[in-house]
């Protein structure tokens, strides 16, 4: 497929370009396309050419002719992706959206927004918040990514647990395909069963199927307030046991997170922690609702971790007490390069039933290869992060570190899991989806995007084919 | 055909064919030698817990870094942490303007020599306006404005030689100048200098707010347990001791109201602006007078009312100063311990709103306004402790976009990052909604912020905006 694809850009394909991109919105130098080569995941190419559409009708017309011209296009929001979905690997042109970037409605009767790719995700929480609406998908990078980008990628949070991920709050995309041809899958109805699920196809498409130039978003009423527990126990057998005993208890916590040994190994060598050395596992809970129904909550949530005997157990009722527990939270990631200069971070997920048998097969493989291995992340969805610490300028430590990837990706699979729970196989973990998908899921998926882009022109190379 | 390139040039298995096989995480990946990756999807920042209920788009949590985060400077690991709150990236969605964009191409990640010309990437590394957003946000200790000064210094060209006379040559006459636009010498000043000049004819000392409130109390308990007879002296900066002398004066009754043993230095310029225009030797030699000259007058207690100003002097104790500024590391501890703000010493003073004041007032933050280890806005919990709910301050602390430099190499871009704040203000204070109600009255804590928002203050519906220090509304007869 991608050897029909245009090989460069031609002095002809410049002047079309120009004319349909005047001013800033074409950009060609360099040194300023560079970033536009690269993303979070550290791999870069540099674009042919950077373009910047302000219109729908832009997009329409550059779609017509890539499709003609066979040039292909990587669409492309604010590079926070950690799989290189952004990164022109194999040439193109770059079509930055980030001037699309208008909330175009947040209606409190349909419980429902329209936006435009290019919206920040923690400003379009903001905004919803004020209408005392949410907007629950709370990936790591809310700050910095767009919601474009976080549907383009299906991105999970921490409130996955309880209100799941990004692709549970989508009624509707609006994409232009190769051709020109728009696409308006879905809309504002919370139900709707005619045909199959378009909607459903673009989210995680990873810019392979269209561009988008809307999003009608799915809204819940804002909780009154949340409360936090910190639990920490001498055993992963017990945080865990702490964790059913959550569920069996008949909570829904917000937010479940987890860190091992490892994890609060590094973190105690920058901060002062509030539980005993000889801890294994620590959990992280939080509960929303309202501010009467907390109080009660926070109480049963204590007597159901308390059956696994911690061996501390901190709470906070509200923002400002909850901060300081969530803090240590965040310093995990940081927190690990305490233990080498080096990381490699996957972020596998496992049946949640299966969490206590990945975890402790990570720690095993981590052992046999002589490697730090630290496990993290969304134990509530099962969805762990294991960061594999070495230095890479010692070539044993390297060769082991891969090796360390392969086994957690094996011990994955071999579990009924996948190998990304949220940062999708884009360039860097392409080579691994034949080790997940077989032959006839990746031949339906190739005919998918066949029939959304016959030539290919759309971020080639990424993702499944 | 493909054209993938390592960002890790050291990286022994850099070639021009993309193979994905090889292209290993652990084997053959960009950065991965280079530098740890920063997040595996966890920003270790921010408010982004799991936190239903909060809307967290102030800045105040920014600072953690620089607590958490005692560690020295790595390579840009391209996590992107730094794009939340820069404001030239934020006011034109140009990533090429990001920080990370000038950490990708001033770092050693940067792409191969062979592809990039080295005095574009210095040219476009410069657009920035040294605010320090991104600084203090960054994981990986990476400080942009530094790489960016270190850029401008390795590349001088007229703006550099411009922004030097601007600040050391012409600042004797800014008063003169402010007074009346046609003594600046118009042979200096190319078209650019459009925006700085607006600035400056905005500081003209008859363009000054009218003082409408009342100290009623001084804490002059407090001060006197705090540092007795300790001699003090105030640090005046370029406009203060230049266009706006009225700040000064009111500095002085304010500390006289304190009890202070008020002494007198002579400074010159902190040399903030000198260092960030990519002049290093001249940055050297006024930190160097500054420090004499506070040596001279016994090593007093040295107040500030200039953010910017303020940040300049601290910066002089701070890793990488330069060599010899300091007899030795006591006397460097006592410098660091000595830079105040003046609106600390202030913290429980009482005051009296009299006649003239206006319905509300808008606070700009600037943001050089905390600074490592401060608990918050020190002149900002003054104004809203003396001013109650009158003052407004926008949920987002945008930045005016002074930017020192910027003003003249690129002043349409440093405009457009005056008028998202002033976006930003007028959220807070409503003046366009309500012309007949509230005016477009903003108080801020740096000379150079009252400059910017003064030359980007949105005209019409028939009034004009009033900017000045805060300083400017202490009634001192
Ligand atoms: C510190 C940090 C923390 C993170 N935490 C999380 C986390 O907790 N959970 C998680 O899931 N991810 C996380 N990520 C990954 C990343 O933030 C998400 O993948 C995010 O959704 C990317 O958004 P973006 O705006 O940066 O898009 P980009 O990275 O620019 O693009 C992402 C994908 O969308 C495609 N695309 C861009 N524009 C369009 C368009 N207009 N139409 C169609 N496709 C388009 C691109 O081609 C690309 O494939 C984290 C990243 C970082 C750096
Ligand atoms: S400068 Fe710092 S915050 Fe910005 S991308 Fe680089 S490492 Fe991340
Ligand atoms: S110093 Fe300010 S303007 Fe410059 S890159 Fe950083 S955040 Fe942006």
């Amino acid at each position: 497929m991608t050897t029909a694809l245009a090989p460069a850009l031609t002095p002809t394909h410049l002047r079309f370009l120009e004319q349909l991109f005047p001013g800033e919105g074409l950009v060609t130098k360099p040194e300023e396309m560079a970033v536009f080569g690269a993303d979070s995941s550290r791999r870069s190419a540099l674009p042919w050419a950077v373009v910047r559409p302000r219109t729908e009708d832009q997009i329409v017309e550059l779609l017509k002719w890539a499709e003609a011209e066979r040039m292909p296009l990587v669409p492309r929001l604010r590079g926070t992706g950690m799989s290189g979905g952004a990164v022109p690997a194999f040439g193109g042109v770059v079509v930055s959206t980030l001037w699309l970037n208008r909330v175009l409605d947040i209606n409190a009767g349909d419980f429902c927004a329209e936006v435009e790719p290019g919206v920040v995700t923690a400003e379009f929480q903001a905004l919803t918040q004020k209408q005392k609406l949410f907007y629950p998908p709370d990936p790591a990078s809310l700050k910095i990514s767009t919601l474009g980008g976080n549907v383009s990628t299906c991105a999970g949070g921490m409130r996955a647990v309880k209100y799941g991920v990004t692709r549970d709050y989508v009624l509707g995309v609006r994409a232009v395909l190769p051709g020109g041809k728009i696409c308006d899958a879905g809309g504002r109805t919370h139900k709707n069963v005619v045909g199959l699920d378009l909607t459903r196809l673009f989210v995680g498409s990873c810019g392979t199927l269209g561009i988008f130039t809307k999003l009608t978003l799915k809204l819940l009423p804002l909780p009154e307030s949340s409360a936090t527990v910190l639990a920490a126990f001498p055993s992963l057998v017990a945080a865990l046991e702490g964790a059913k005993g959550v569920f069996r208890a008949g909570i829904l916590p917000t937010a479940m997170e987890f860190m091992d040994a490892t994890a609060c190994r590094g973190i105690a060598q920058i901060k002062d922690v509030p539980w005993p050395d000889n801890t294994q596992a620590v959990l992280l809970l939080k509960v929303d609702g309202s501010a009467s129904a907390l109080a009660e909550d926070i109480i049963r949530l204590e007597q159901a971790l308390s059956r696994a005997n911690p061996s501390c157990l901190l709470k906070g009722l509200g923002p400002k007490e909850e901060e300081p527990l969530w803090e240590i939270r965040r310093l995990v990631s940081p927190a690990a390069f305490q233990l080498g200069p080096d990381k490699l971070g996957e972020d596998v997920a496992v049946p949640r039933g299966k969490t206590v048998e990945a975890v402790e097969g990570f720690q095993a493989i981590g052992a046999e290869n002589n490697t730090h291995v630290a496990c993290y992340g969304h134990l509530g969805d099962g969805n762990i992060h294991v960061n594999i610490i070495y230095d890479a300028a010692d070539e044993g430590q390297r060769t082991r570190a891969k090796a360390c990837k392969e086994a957690v990706f094996r011990l994955t699979l071999s579990l009924g899991g996948t190998i990304s729970g949220e940062h999708g196989t884009g360039i860097t973990k392409a080579p691994y989806v034949s080790w997940q998908l077989s032959e006839t899921e990746r031949e339906l998926m190739a005919g998918i995007k066949q029939v959304f882009d016959p030539s290919g022109i759309l971020n080639p190379g990424k993702g499944w084919v | 055909m493909p054209n993938v390139k390592h960002d890790d040039t050291h990286d022994a298995k850099t070639n021009d064919t993309f193979d994905a096989q090889n292209n290993e995480d652990v084997n053959g990946v960009p950065g991965a030698k280079a530098a740890p990756a920063a997040a595996s999807g966890e920003k270790p920042d921010a408010a982004s817990n799991g936190n239903s209920n909060v809307a967290s788009n102030d800045n105040s949590n920014a600072n953690h870094n620089a607590k958490t985060n005692a560690k020295p400077e790595r390579d840009c690991v391209l996590c992107g942490c730094c794009l939340e709150l820069c404001p030239l990236f934020a006011a034109t969605n140009r990533e090429e303007l990001s920080p990370r964009a000038k950490a990708l191409l001033s770092g050693p990640s940067k792409f191969t020599a062979a592809t990039l010309d080295d005095d574009a990437v210095a040219e476009l590394a410069s657009l920035c306006l040294a605010c320090g957003k991104c600084e203090k946000l960054c994981p990986q200790g990476v400080s942009v404005p530094r790489l960016v000064a270190r850029l401008r210094a390795e590349h001088p060209d007229f703006r550099q030689w411009l922004w030097k006379q601007w600040v050391t040559k012409l600042q004797p006459c800014w008063s003169l100048a402010a007074k009346g636009a046609g003594l600046i010498p118009e042979a200096l000043t190319p078209a650019n200098l459009g925006l700085a000049l607006k600035g400056l004819r905005g500081l003209r000392p008859d363009n000054g707010l009218r003082p409408w409130l009342t100290v009623t109390r001084f804490p002059v308990e407090e001060f006197r347990q705090q540092y007795g007879e300790r001699p003090v002296v105030l640090f005046d900066g370029c406009v203060g001791s230049g266009p706006r002398k009225a700040w000064g004066q009111a500095a002085r009754f304010l500390l006289r109201g304190l009890g202070a043993n008020l002494a007198e230095a002579g400074f010159s310029c902190c040399g903030s602006t000198l260092g960030v225009a990519g002049l290093p030797e001249d940055q050297l030699t006024a930190r160097r007078a500054n420090v004499e000259a506070w040596r001279k007058a016994d090593r007093p207690l040295l107040v500030t009312y200039c953010a910017t100003c303020r940040k300049g002097l601290a910066d002089y104790a701070a890793p990488g100063a330069g060599a010899g500024i300091f007899a030795n590391s006591d006397e460097e501890a006592l410098w660091a311990a000595s830079v105040t703000p003046l609106s600390g010493l202030l913290s429980g003073a009482a005051g009296k709103v009299g006649r003239g004041v206006p319905t509300v007032v808008g606070w700009h933050r600037p943001c050089h306004a905390v600074l490592p280890g401060d608990p918050g806005d020190a002149d900002c919990k003054l104004m809203s402790s003396l001013l109650g709910a009158r003052l407004r301050t926008p949920a987002k602390a945008n930045c005016c976009g002074f930017g020192g430099i910027m003003q003249l190499s690129a002043p349409e871009l440093s405009t457009q990052v005056g008028q998202a704040c002033w976006n930003g203000l007028d959220g807070a204070l409503g003046f366009t909604a309500a012309p007949e109600v509230v005016s477009a009255y903003v108080l801020t804590g740096c000379s150079g912020c009252v400059m910017q928002l003064t030359a980007t203050a949105p005209a019409g519906h028939g009034q004009h905006a009033q900017v000045g220090h805060w300083l400017e509304i202490v009634k001192t007869d």
